[in-house]
């Protein structure tokens, strides 16, 4: 983590001093995770790849004024945030459609399918029912109980760090974190009971 | 403790983020209630399923178009606000809209106020409104007059003072 936050720094030093190459590496260390966080909140699609796009640009637009008083993370979910509240904003609060999957088959065509766990016997929750449901419940979830959830149980952040993001206190945070979790267990109950996800510690997945 | 003060803590015991008392406080009382310890076991699933959840992948021309962005953007400069503050620094030669608005500044400020003339009895009334507000802004702004420039206004063009319309 250490290691992680100094390296950070370092780009973003770089990135102060026109270094074209260090943002690019800003840019692909984390366009997979602002890009899947992006989906969660807003659903997946080209609006998801654009606003993706829009954070680095304004982040780009501003690595100036970052003092790296939070970490690089923190700061690109937050502006990642911010642009999904817009975005929600500007579609009047239109309802988000559950986030859908596409793969790619080898040929190139794309198939709306989640993973096939045949394969493997670590996933064998991952079948295309429940695979449907957790995306739908995940959309389900009003967007302020979503983007606490996502940022702690999926991408593996700290209480402190999605306070910064969503700018409000500690305590809001675990509530809300709360609430979606059961939320969401009400959700998944009837396929909840007999199902044994493989244990993924938070390291894990934040490093995914 | 019963299950209504239990259930809110067990998102902070799955998290390990509880102090030891208040985990062990938790322990106790799922070793003894099992729809909490069925709610935990639950949430816990839950977690994982999140966690695990399959990840978006971006379009390989991801890089390639947010580039072709960036490259459109005005690209910030390193010495950027040394140089807009020296803009703002450098000298300009007045132009003739503003000396002269600084001398009528000037003028009105520094020039003693003229004895005020009788006012034909149709201006009697504006004259009035103008000695009243003047009245009400120094007692709201400046302790003297002279200091309040919007006093010094009003009474300069007591014409252009007209009644507010409801």
């Amino acid at each position: 983590m250490v290691a992680v936050a100094d390296a950070d720094a370092s780009l973003v030093q770089r990135c102060q001093s026109n270094d074209a190459a260090a943002f690019n590496e800003i840019v692909s260390r984390y366009q997979g995770k602002v890009y899947n966080y992006v989906c969660r909140m807003v659903g997946a699609g080209q609006d998801a790849e654009d606003l993706t796009q829009d954070t680095f640009v304004r982040a780009f637009a501003s690595i100036r004024s970052f003092q790296s008083r939070a970490s690089l993370t923190t700061w690109l979910f937050r502006i990642a945030t911010n642009i999904c509240i817009d975005h929600a904003r500007r579609a009047s609060r239109a309802t988000l459609k559950a986030a859908s999957l596409v793969l790619e088959t080898d040929d190139g065509d794309t198939d709306r399918e989640i993973p096939d766990s045949r394969h493997d016997p670590q996933a064998v929750y991952l079948n295309l029912e429940l695979g449907s449901e957790l995306n739908r419940a995940l959309a389900d979830l009003p967007q302020k109980l979503r983007s606490v959830v996502l940022l702690y149980d999926m991408e593996g952040l700290a209480y402190d760090e999605i306070a910064l993001i969503v700018e409000c206190p500690l305590g809001t945070v675990k509530s809300r974190l709360f609430n979606a979790r059961m939320a969401l267990r009400a959700k998944l109950a009837p396929y909840l009971t007999g199902v044994v996800p493989p244990a993924k510690t938070r390291r894990e997945g934040r490093d995914g | 403790m019963n299950c209504s003060r239990i259930e809110p803590k067990l998102s902070e015991y799955l998290n390990e983020a509880l102090s030891a008392r208040e985990a062990l406080d938790v322990e106790k009382h799922l070793a003894e209630c099992h729809p909490c310890t069925l709610a935990l076991t639950e949430l816990r699933h839950t977690v994982r399923l999140v966690a695990a959840a399959p990840r978006f992948e971006l379009s390989p021309d991801f890089m390639q178009r947010l580039q072709e962005r960036i490259d459109a953007a005005p690209v910030p400069s390193r010495l950027g606000w040394v140089q807009n503050l020296r803009q703002l620094l450098r000298p300009r030669p007045l132009s003739l809209f503003g000396a002269t608005a600084a001398c009528v500044v000037a003028v009105v400020m520094f020039v003693p106020r003229l004895p005020m003339v009788q006012a034909p009895p149709q201006e009697l009334g504006a004259a009035a409104h103008v000695a009243a507000a003047a009245s009400q802004n120094v007692v709201l702004t400046a302790s003297d007059p002279l200091e309040d420039i919007a006093v010094a206004n009003l009474s300069a063009n007591p014409a252009a003072y007209s009644e507010p319309t409801e």
